[in-house]
């Protein structure tokens, strides 16, 4: 018998091969993020969250007082009430973005650079619920969160690139079903950060390096058994990470009290001093943690939280701005702060970064029996940087009680009352989380397929 | 069906894992015969139960400030760890978190070899103060026996299963001997066992 030294394929199974082929090619051009991932540049991403949720009114979404009211429009801006230097600011209009009183003057500065989106609709009003929505992209299954953290798909589409890809502080992170290095360092201030990265403090060195060999040793039967879902795997291989951050001596980078030059420069520009801006989960010393991270190529992405204590249902025109304002200004900080460092295409590090600024819902536009603002189904966020349009606003909210009304995903631009065919082309939708995180991945040439969800066309660079 | 493969496939693991060692799973506890006759008429019999129990977690933090209270032979209650070290570990504030997170993360593994240091080094202090049969180091004139105690009380690890552990934990002691400390030998077993998963998880 010759053996036939050429593969020989049969017709059934080359007709088989070649609709498989034909298959994937199809299944391909129905997911277009898939194959983009393959050619992604280098883009970094922040992920900046407003805890509490925020007054769109005195952030993205505001409104004239003087042609607003209540009795008509069902909305009440409330800037009278404010201090005066925020009565005095009222809406500030930068080419086509309007900014609410409670944005500073040094985030105003980056509004060439800056997209406002409005009208998404949260379809929740509880906090667990909005938040775990945007972090994910996944609306969650009762309170629980469903999925990974944006962030940590993202890392884990990039690969493992840094010591910490997926950098969280004081934000929760999720990471189901990815490569171990696409967990989530998550701290909740920087002195958590900078004791993760210090040496082990207060053991023999000969202990410590016997103890360091067992640990390399092949794990027990008893680890085994307890493997069951892979948590003792995972807990081993988050042993060697945390040595590993250690070994490369990174905790310099985030020593916020070091007597140099360029450290000094850096407090100044966050505006840490002593005291309050000082405390290690302050929104200026979260922002200043985000800013080292990305530069010094410590991760490829950061949660961080810029603000908290905005969920005034009560004393919300003494509580409620101030606490925003706080937020924008330390955004502004780290927006300076990228655009002054060099990036890897030519440009500044902010050309080559994905910012993404959020909170799980907004405010009512009515105040309550307190003079506060409840939970509110409609939403806004800001993004910035690398994929995307800039100084634009993609979609909006009615004039008449804020919700959110359509969006056509092709331009952006909000529609009052689309057509009966154009509801049911998909073409025009109401914006959620989901297209927001998806047009970050287009924007960046990654995969966005696990969101179901297709991209804000019109905001793509 | 399904359950009935996926025993199998346990079995085999755990058969191969162990060797000769193989831990012998423990026999279904009877249960009391009037909770037997109370069960509907279809139930299937509770001395049988072939049912996979909830899957391995990690220790909270309240459970692992119990244990390290009965490993040091202290008082129930003596181990508090502070409260922002605490929300670190994962235990919610109430504020921002709700739910203790559980997960095994970098960050906690870190902070259980820095607090493993600090408690295995106390340990090793009190040690000499204490009658012997309230020690945790050096219970035994043996060293064997001593570390066989300590694998006992982290882990509940003894008898057969035990040998591997205890072949490892004394090179762990050899290796630590360098040190001058007299008790680094213990120390280095006692953080190794800290660190553990047999540990940490249950």
């Amino acid at each position: 018998m010759v053996k036939n030294d050429t593969p020989s394929l049969s017709r059934r199974a080359f007709l088989g091969s070649t609709a498989l082929g034909g298959a994937g090619l199809l299944l391909g051009s129905m997911l277009p993020g898939r194959a983009l991932a393959q050619t992604a540049p280098r883009r970094r991403f922040v992920f900046a969250y407003f805890d509490g949720g925020w007054d769109i009114l005195l952030g993205l979404d505001p409104r004239d007082p003087a042609t607003t009211r209540a009795d008509v429009h069902k909305i009440q801006t409330g800037y009278e009430q404010l201090g005066g230097v925020y009565q005095a600011r009222g809406v500030q209009r930068r080419g086509d973005l309007a900014f609410g009183p409670a944005v500073p003057p040094e985030l105003l500065a980056h509004a060439p650079d800056l997209t406002i989106i409005n009208g998404i609709g949260m379809d929740t009003a509880a906090h667990e619920v909005g938040r775990r929505y945007f972090i994910t992209g996944r609306f969650p299954r009762g309170i629980q969160a469903v999925g990974s953290s944006t962030p940590s798909e993202i890392v884990a589409q990039l690969g493992d690139q840094t010591p910490i890809p997926h950098l969280s502080a004081a934000v929760e992170a999720y990471a189901t079903g990815l490569p171990a290095y696409a967990t989530p360092l998550a701290i909740n201030s920087v002195t958590d950060l900078i004791v993760a990265l210090t040496p082990f403090a207060e053991i023999d060195p000969s202990v410590l390096a016997a103890v360091q060999a067992y640990q390399d040793q092949a794990p027990g039967c008893g680890a085994k058994q307890l493997d069951r879902d892979g948590l003792s795997t995972t807990l081993l291989r988050n042993q060697q990470r945390a040595r590993s951050y250690i070994e490369q001596q990174l905790s310099q980078i985030f020593n916020v009290q070091r007597p140099d030059a360029e450290m000094a420069a850096l407090r100044a520009l966050y505006g840490i001093v002593d005291g309050d801006t000082g405390a290690p989960d302050s929104p200026e010393m979260l922002a200043f943690l985000a800013g080292q991270a990305l530069k010094e190529g410590v991760s490829e992405a950061v949660s961080v939280r810029l603000a908290s204590g905005l969920d005034t249902h009560s004393n919300w025109a003494q509580d409620h701005a101030p606490r925003q304002e706080r937020g924008w200004r330390a955004l502004a900080a780290l927006l300076s702060d990228l655009k002054a460092s060099p990036g890897t295409e030519g440009g500044s590090l902010f050309d080559e970064t994905v910012v993404l600024v959020f909170s799980e819902f907004g405010r009512t536009p009515l105040f309550n029996n307190l003079r506060g603002r409840d939970h509110f189904l409609g939403n806004s966020c800001l993004v910035a940087g690398a994929g995307l349009k800039r100084g634009v606003t993609i979609g909006g909210s009615a004039s008449v009680g804020m919700m959110p009304v359509y969006t056509r995903l092709a331009t952006g631009e909000a529609v009052d009352a689309p057509s009966e065919a154009e509801l049911s082309s998909g073409e025009v939708v109401t914006l959620s989380p989901k297209h927001v995180l998806a047009t970050l991945l287009a924007a960046s040439g990654l995969d966005y397929s696990y969101l179901r969800e297709v991209p804000i066309r019109g905001l793509l660079a | 069906m399904k359950q009935t493969i996926y025993l199998a496939l346990s079995g085999l693991l755990l058969g191969a894992c162990a060797g000769a060692e193989a831990p012998v799973a423990p026999e279904p506890q009877a249960v009391g015969q009037t909770q037997a006759t109370d069960l509907p008429a279809d139930h299937p019999s509770m001395t049988q139960l072939q049912t996979l129990s909830r899957g391995p977690r990690r220790m909270s933090v309240d459970q692992l400030e119990r244990s390290l209270d009965r490993i040091a032979n202290v008082e129930l209650g003596s181990v508090k760890l502070p409260a922002d070290l605490a929300v670190t570990l994962g235990k919610p504030d109430f504020i921002r978190a709700t739910e203790e997170s559980l997960e095994p993360s970098p960050l906690f593994m870190k902070f259980m070899v820095d607090l493993g240091g600090i408690f295995c080094t106390n340990l090793g202090e009190s040690d000499a103060l204490r009658p012997e049969q309230d020690r945790v180091y050096t219970r035994y004139p043996e060293r064997d026996d001593n570390l066989a105690y300590m694998l006992v009380r982290f882990t509940g690890i003894e008898g057969e299963a035990a040998a591997p552990y205890l072949s490892r934990l004394a090179q762990v002691y050899e290796a630590a001997s360098a040190s001058p400390r007299p008790l680094a030998g213990y120390e280095a077993a006692c953080l190794a066992l800290f660190t553990s998963p047999e540990f940490l998880l249950y």
